[in-house]
């Protein structure tokens, strides 16, 4: 690490970048890709009202109109906006591919122009990130992730990547272009149009079901996307929660998966040592699994399992909540992953809102979500309602201590207006556990009242702090981190621009990687209360 | 007949008379000197359109031309001749930036 940053002798502070193109007004909302390397989408979303979802280019600095959300309902309280990588355009692909070469045989939602692929933002020197899944019988059972340098024209082009796939894809394999999309919720009441995503490769807009969802959507929403793309600080996406030891894939990232030792028609097993050795029992329970490489059992690689329940290591054998569609080989290689949910708190309920957007139905054994599905059981009722400035904090992007005091499956939520503070271990039972009211340190200082917002940096600092703008009128002192880690809220550097003003919803934080060879950077960028101005701060302490 | 003013002078010798002439002078003190330079004082002290209770000059000023409608509080400087103020905020920000912050990440 290239921090030369000295403690007590330097000190941090915020630096302006340009102003938003519209200033902060109530219920406008932040969202940002957390993944930690080169494929995170280079942008943070800020949805300002039903006909207006701007971005900010993390790069360059530069703001502008991405699009006109065209959300129904009514835009208000209880709007808010999320970003999940995973599955935005998933498909097969057609005959005629070479090692550095694919033609989609799923149609996209809307013809891409030529090359437009091959500039997903930023500084423009990556293309999307193209994921092939060498499934089809004769396959080589490989997973690869290249990024597009090149594409024809259409809703199927041809995709030339940057570097061999290091096999040449079969007619039929699956493609997942990993770019992402922002997810839309507005407010009032519920329209066909009150959820919905904007996919950035394609740029489309799409409806989602509100089935399930609050008949009236009100107070504030908050939430939280638990994609298999994001990982601990020190893993890369693709690595999932538990670092094997197999390289299954050498693109610009390596990414490295577990051995099994053993599978059965609904289990797998683990490593007898190193890797997921170290787990304890259900600890990743509700976690995915996924096959990333399996050259005996070729049409087995690229399923997805949810982990119903598993013993602990050594050789921990994990019990599926659903059958393998073709069971992989004794010796596949998988990896342990976030499930690819989206948990909403809403409406002044304890509902947990729970939305599958992959594109099959997660199966936990005994609860199951439909794909573009909400339910409202398959994870257990919160210990109080939400309320305005209610927030999510994952906890994904630690490493758990030795006795596991701290999990990857620990996911905080201040109810808002209190400094109250609950927690939720998706692991903790097949529901979930929630615990209520937790004890944590600096929670004398702590109110999270309206227009507080925070964000989850999961790139340095161990992947420990959540950062939030507790939100008073014209103080100074409003910035704070949680440790989720440790258990610990604590002041953080304030801003020199005195936010003010009678206080209004909205999350106005985001945060984003920032990338210098082999180090990373939290980057926190901050919309100034009910104001254009922003200011972005690298945390180095 | 001709007169002639004759004088004792204070600092002679006792019972020494002398005449006024060129080599032994009437003294004299010029009051009319004095007068102006106490007045040129006055001036440089308290100039005109100065305000000695409040310590501060008073000026009235004659717009010639163009129309002065309303002064309000001024809360900012949007504009530095024409170039936007925030220019030289954001100017001083970032530089403060560099030294404190990305000098430090090498």
């Amino acid at each position: 690490m290239a921090n030369t940053f000295k403690k007590v002798i330097d000190r941090l502070m915020w630096v302006q970048v340009p102003p938003a193109p519209n200033a902060h007004a109530a219920a406008a909302s932040f969202c940002s890709d957390l993944r930690s390397d080169v494929s995170r989408n280079p942008f943070v979303y800020q949805l300002v009202s039903a006909a207006v979802l701007n971005r900010f280019n993390i790069i360059t600095k530069g703001w502008n109109f991405a699009v006109n959300p065209g959300l129904g309902g009514t835009f208000g309280a209880g709007a808010t906006s999320a970003f999940a990588p995973s599955f935005g355009l998933v498909g097969t692909i057609a005959a005629g591919s070479t090692t550095t070469r694919i033609t989609l045989s799923t149609a996209l939602p809307a013809a891409v122009g030529l090359n437009m692929l091959s500039n997903r933002g930023g500084s423009g020197e990556y293309g999307f990130k193209l994921r092939i899944i060498d499934n089809a019988a004769g396959g080589s059972g490989k997973t690869a992730e290249r990024y597009i340098v090149a594409n024809t024209a259409g809703t199927t082009p041809t995709i030339t990547v940057h570097s061999s796939f290091g096999f040449t894809p079969t007619t039929g394999a699956r493609y997942e272009i990993v770019a992402g999309r922002v997810m839309m919720l507005s407010a009032g009441a519920l329209a066909a149009t009150s959820w919905r995503s904007f996919e950035v490769a394609s740029n489309t807009l799409a409806s989602l079901t509100n089935t399930n969802l609050p008949a009236t959507i009100g107070t504030d929403s908050s939430i939280l996307v638990l994609d298999e793309q994001y990982t601990p600080f020190d893993h890369s996406p693709g690595d999932g929660m538990v670092k094997g030891a197999y390289n299954y894939d050498t693109g610009v990232v390596s990414r490295f998966a577990l051995t099994a030792t053993a599978a059965g028609a609904s289990t797998i097993t683990g490593q007898a040592t190193l890797g997921d050795a170290v787990v304890v029992a259900n600890e990743y329970r509700n976690f995915q699994i996924r096959i990333v490489e399996d050259t005996t059992n070729v049409t087995a690689v690229g399923q997805r399992r949810i982990i119903a329940s598993h013993t602990a290591g050594p050789s921990a054998v994990y019990t599926l909540g659903a059958a393998w569609t073709v069971t992989p080989s004794a010796t596949a290689k998988f990896v342990i992953e976030l499930p690819n949910l989206a948990l909403l708190r809403s409406t002044a309920t304890t509902t947990v809102y729970t939305y599958n957007y992959t594109d099959a139905t997660i199966n936990n054994g005994t609860n199951n979500i439909a794909k573009n599905a909400w339910s409202t059981t398959y994870f257990g009722a919160a210990p109080a309602a939400n309320a305005p400035a209610g927030m999510w904090m994952p906890s994904f992007g630690i490493q758990p201590d030795a006795a596991r005091n701290a999990r990857h499956s620990f996911n905080y939520f201040f109810r808002g207006g209190v400094a109250t503070l609950d927690v939720l271990d998706i692991a903790g039972s097949i529901t979930g556990a929630w615990t209520g009211a937790i004890v944590y340190d600096g929670s004398q200082g702590a109110l999270p009242t309206t227009g507080s917002g925070g964000c989850y940096a999961p790139f340095e600092n161990e992947g420990r702090m959540f950062y939030i703008n507790m939100y008073t009128a014209s103080t100074v002192n409003q910035i704070y981190r949680f440790d989720v880690r440790n258990r610990v809220l604590s002041p953080f550097t304030p801003t020199d621009f005195l936010q003010s003003g009678t206080a209004a919803l909205g999350n106005r934080m985001a945060a984003y990687c920032a990338i210098d060879g082999n180090d990373t950077y939290d980057v926190i960028l901050l919309q100034s209360h009910l104001s254009t101005v922003c200011q972005e701060l690298i945390p180095l302490v | 007949m001709a007169y002639f003013e004759r004088i004792k002078l204070l600092w002679g010798s006792g019972d020494v008379k002398n005449d006024v002439a060129e080599n032994t002078p009437l003294p004299v003190r010029d009051d009319e000197a004095r007068n102006g330079m106490l007045r040129v004082l006055q001036m440089l002290m308290a100039p005109l359109g100065y305000d000695k209770s409040l310590q501060r000059h008073r000026q009235t000023a004659v717009i010639e031309s163009g129309t002065v409608t309303t002064v309000a509080t001024v809360t900012n400087l949007s504009t530095i001749d024409t170039l936007q103020g925030r220019i030289m905020v954001y100017g001083a920000n970032m530089s403060a930036w560099s030294d404190c912050v990305r000098s430090r990440i090498t």
